[in-house]
């Protein structure tokens, strides 16, 4: 558990548990993070400079245990209530921040006002948070643990001294006024009176011409004081020095506001809320998420509905519908080849798969109706790179040397998604090189979900399951994006080389006839 | 405050709106009339233009007009002393919206106009009072009344010292308490305090310190400028919406007094041509007729046409149809009917001895276009599609007026539609009056002997000269039109 023991001894509990220092695997490599277009979903929850959370949604968990945890916070934050209270709690939280990056750059009374703001702010956050969990339902052993925690937090004699001490300070600041006179260049100060309001009584005389607009509520002013106001401001100091020492005195002992566990708290929160942010967005366009069934692996991968998230990230909701498809694969097969015509949503099923063994693999809900799988230690991928598109024998050594580092890091534990691998390879070479990698991968244990134009390798490769981009039945022109267990059917797969190349009836006419 | 001129002032609601088409403008040549009443002043013009196009529908509002009317025509140097002070108050020059220049704070400009407003307003009163004896419409003596007791000489002289003192370079006062970020907040503007004094004071509260700012550089002379500007904020909110609801008013009573100034003219126009008018009767019901009706964009214009005046009994018509040969003076009378329906409407005067009409719900024309010659799917087709459009607008209690629908097309055809077009509308409580050749149509209707149609026909004194009155009656034997020409022409 990773806690940090407050001043009052009081231990407020992070939500990101991650039970050894050191998981089975690293988090994914950039390139497989672009693969799998996770880059995607990385920009949409907008963890902008926070690394962390970028670390936390890139390495997967070790143990089954950190990933129920982290599932069981999602869950708490489906309710309404839950969702509010931790969502004002962050933006508390970074208020409290902002106002201190304001004080750091300001001096004297200015300063001290920005640090009892912050200050302010941090009672009232806190106390909120633990005031809403306590009334919200909650049932993740994370959000409970936190939960009592802040309860002891809030007890304790320095927060509720803190607290106290700001509330009757921000009393003594209300009641602080002043009278302004300018006369010329002259400004004078004195002690404010309830002297009559020009603008209420110029606007009673006048209500009989006509109706007045209502006083615009006011707004604050932004950005710090000028040189007048800063000199206004000297002067009222002067003249309540009391309170103003006061001030500098509580600031003095405000050095650190922010509880280092509170501020973890808060961080692990933005992790959470991220992703349940990207959820319902993508949920007003029907896509809907479920916490997938992790196991052993004993069982194999049965996934229903689901949908490559990268896919709806960049679709806005309105145009064509996306389609969602299916992952049945037991756990005795171990190789999945995945063929069709081009643009058939072949990749797209690929990286799909990857996708979803990630997330999974670091607590967060997937875009499906029903999933569940084995935990995975990491997801390695091999897809094609711009120097591919020339064949000749520098290219293929360089994807010799990536597919080398994947075989190695590979465990039984692990999937691998290659897509199009050695495919710019001349046809013999090619398929010998894919079914001596794809045997190793094997013999390694680990999950192989293999995208291809070289069907000749389902049947060279024992028990693996052919998969298959399918089309309309009446228009075999028509993808249907839908792609199922099925026998390699020799004929689309010939369609989709012919088109690949330019060879279709339609295309050779009308080259032909324009000469 | 309002002025409510031109109708009461709106308890509840908006007023019941008449529908009107765009086409009656042209129809019943509007525009000539307009000019005339305009005599060259182009806000009259367009005041008159769009009061034409908005017709009332209320009988309270159409009298409310008419007693201002006779106020003015009784003392029309009244009405032009009225539009000669609001025209004047028009042209005070308004505060400019967008960024003020550096030098002038919020509440200076404000404050401009405002003294000339007043003196506006002042004067207005004294005015309205000089001719309320004179006056007994209720639209005149209740603006006398509100501004007699709104604006008497106490509140004006109260609202001169309270501008005077605003506009005093006497510096800003003003309590605040600290806000956001140790800024001033909650600002009270207080009067300024009398010249200074020592600035030492014995003893207790209420001691004062001070300093003097550095205006050096642009930055810190317009940081000055917005920081005694923050006090007068709301003070200069209050003076310019005050100016606006005074600009407002006086612009209310501009386009009254324009309004009245068309409607007494036509008086006065109509009586030097030796012309009979009125100030019309309008009714709740289905009343309609009228004596010595004329169309006053004719006889007005210039030079001045002779013209037939003519009397119409149709009270409780819900068809009204005029049949007879060209140039028999159908159409004018159809005009000069649609002219003193919309004038009614508008509370304006009538070319009429009498006119007694029930107030419309809309009004509608249909008149034939001499220039829709390159039409795509035919001339029937075309007014069909005319027709339609008026029918889809229309509401019980409408007033339409067919000028020869379907001539020049298939005389068959258009009978068979018209007939249960007219029938429709009529049973509908639509008043339809109808120039038409079509005898067929006219003989059908007559057959089915309903109750509240009218049958108008020209009248021919001897050898068929036609007499431009009309007689009621069936269209006269179907004689084509040339052979009456023939006749009159050869004898």
């Amino acid at each position: 558990m990773t806690n940090t023991p407050t001043a009052a001894g009081a231990v407020v509990p992070g939500l990101l548990q991650r039970s050894t220092a050191s998981s089975g695997g690293d988090g994914l490599s950039g390139d497989a993070v672009r693969d799998l277009r996770l880059d995607m979903l990385l920009s949409a929850l907008g963890f902008g400079g926070d690394e962390r959370s970028v670390q936390e949604l890139l390495t997967p968990l070790p143990c089954l245990d950190d990933v129920t945890f982290r599932q069981e916070v999602f869950r708490d934050l489906e309710g309404d209530l839950v969702l509010r209270a931790c969502e004002g709690f962050t933006a508390g939280v970074a208020d409290v921040r902002r106002s201190l990056a304001v004080a750091a750059r300001r001096r004297g009374a200015e300063q001290h006002w920005w640090q009892l703001d912050a200050v302010r702010r941090y009672g009232e956050s806190v106390l909120a948070l633990s005031d809403g969990l306590g009334r919200a339902g909650i049932g993740s052993r994370g959000l409970r643990a936190a939960h009592d925690g802040l309860t002891r937090y809030c007890g304790g004699t320095d927060f509720t001294a803190m607290v106290a001490e700001s509330r009757a300070l921000r009393e003594e600041l209300s009641t602080i006024g002043v009278r302004v006179s300018v006369r010329g260049h002259h400004v004078e100060i004195a002690e404010p009176i309830a002297g009559p309001d020009v603008a209420e009584d110029v606007a009673a005389l006048f209500a009989t011409i006509g109706p007045i607009p209502e006083r615009e509520p006011l707004r604050d002013r932004v950005g710090g004081l000028g040189e007048i106001e800063c000199q206004v401001l000297d002067l009222v100091v002067m003249a309540n020095r009391g309170s103003f020492d006061r001030l500098a005195s509580a600031a003095r002992g405000w050095q650190k506001v922010i509880d280092p566990a509170i501020a973890r708290l808060a961080d692990d929160l933005k992790f959470f809320l991220a992703y349940s942010a990207m959820m319902r967005g993508l949920g007003s366009h029907g896509v809907g998420f479920t916490c997938p069934e992790l196991s052993a692996g004993e069982e194999g991968m049965v996934v229903r509905g689901a949908y490559d998230i990268a896919l709806c990230l960049s679709s806005d909701g309105t145009g064509a519908a996306l389609v969602a498809n299916d992952v049945t694969v037991t756990s005795a097969e171990r190789v999945v080849v995945v063929t069709g015509p081009n643009q058939g949503g072949k990749t797209t099923y690929a990286r799909m798969v990857g996708q979803l063994q990630h997330l999974a693999s670091v607590g967060c809900p997937v875009p499906a109706t029903a999933a569940r799988m084995p935990l995975v230690d990491r997801v390695l991928t091999h897809f094609p790179r711009q120097e591919n598109r020339r064949s000749d024998v520098g290219a293929l050594e360089s994807e010799l040397a990536r597919m080398t580092g994947v075989i190695d890091a590979a465990t039984s534990r692990s999937v691998v998604v290659m897509n199009e691998s050695f495919s710019s390879t001349t046809g013999r070479d090619g398929r010998v090189i894919a079914l001596r990698v794809v045997e190793r991968l094997r013999s390694a244990g680990a999950m192989v979900v293999f995208v291809t134009f070289l069907p000749e390798l389902v049947t060279a490769i024992d028990g693996a399951v052919s998969l298959v981009a399918t089309t309309a039945p009446d228009d075999p022109s028509r993808r249907t994006f839908r792609i199922e267990r099925r026998a390699f059917d020799g004929a689309t797969h010939a369609e989709g080389l012919a088109e690949r190349f330019g060879l279709t009836y339609r295309e050779l006419a009308e080259r032909i006839s324009r000469r | 405050m309002r002025a409510a001129l031109l109708g009461p002032p709106p308890d509840t609601g908006p007023a019941p709106r008449c529908e009107i088409d765009d086409a009656v403008v042209e129809d019943l040549r509007i525009r000539s009339l307009v000019d005339v009443l305009a005599a060259g002043d182009e806000y009259v013009r367009q005041v008159l233009t769009a009061a034409l196009t908005k017709p009332l529908a209320d009988v309270s509002a159409i009298t409310y007009r008419h007693a201002v009317i006779i106020d003015f025509d009784e003392n029309p140097e009244f009405l032009r002393a009225l539009y000669d002070l609001t025209t004047s108050a028009a042209r005070i020059a308004r505060l400019t919206t967008g960024r003020a220049p550096e030098s002038q704070s919020r509440l200076r400009l404000a404050l401009r106009p405002m003294g000339e407003l007043l003196d506006h307003v002042r004067r207005l009163r004294q005015l309205t009072q000089q001719y309320l004896p004179a006056c007994r419409s209720p639209g005149l003596r209740r603006l006398a009344a509100l501004l007699a007791e709104r604006c008497d000489d106490e509140f004006l002289n109260e609202a001169t010292s309270a501008l005077r003192t605003l506009s005093e370079e006497g510096g800003v006062c003003f309590s605040a308490s600290l806000g956001h970020g140790l800024h001033l907040a909650d600002i009270t503007l207080h009067p300024s305090p009398p010249a200074r004094r020592s600035r030492l004071r014995r003893g207790g509260r209420g001691e004062a310190s001070g300093f003097d700012v550095l205006t050096d550089t642009d930055g810190r002379m317009s940081e000055f400028a917005e920081f005694s500007s923050r006090a007068t904020g709301r003070v200069a909110v209050v003076i310019a919406s005050t100016a606006d609801n005074l600009f407002t008013f006086f612009e209310e009573l501009r386009w009254a007094a324009g309004f009245y100034t068309g409607c007494v003219r036509l008086l006065d126009r109509l009586r030097n041509a030796g012309v009979a008018h009125c100030l019309p009767a309008p009714t709740a019901g289905f009343d309609l007729r009228a004596a010595a009706l004329v169309d006053p964009s004719v006889v007005l214009d210039y030079p001045p046409h002779a013209t037939v005046a003519n009397t119409v009994s149709a009270d409780g018509t819900r068809l009204l149809a005029i049949t007879g040969s060209n140039g028999g003076g159908k159409s004018t009378l159809l005009r000069a009917l649609g002219v003193a329906q919309l004038m009614m409407q508008c509370g304006m005067p009538v070319a009429a001895r009498a006119f007694t009409s029930g107030v419309r719900t809309g009004l509608f024309t249909l008149f034939a276009r001499e220039e829709d010659e390159s039409l795509e799917h035919g001339r029937l087709q075309e007014e069909l599609v005319r027709l339609r459009g008026v029918c889809d607008r229309l509401l019980p209690r409408c007033l339409v007026l067919l000028n020869e629908p379907f001539t020049s097309t298939d005389e068959q055809a258009a009978t068979r539609v018209i007939g249960p077009v007219l029938s429709a509308l009529t049973d509908v409580d639509v008043t339809v009056v109808l120039v038409t050749h079509l005898h067929e149509v006219i003989r059908e209707r007559h057959a089915a002997g309903r109750k509240g149609d009218v049958f108008l026909r020209t009248g021919r004194g001897d050898a068929g000269v036609p007499t431009f009155e009309f007689e009621v009656g069936l269209p006269k034997h179907d004689e084509p039109q040339a052979i009456d020409v023939v006749r009159r022409m050869l004898g």
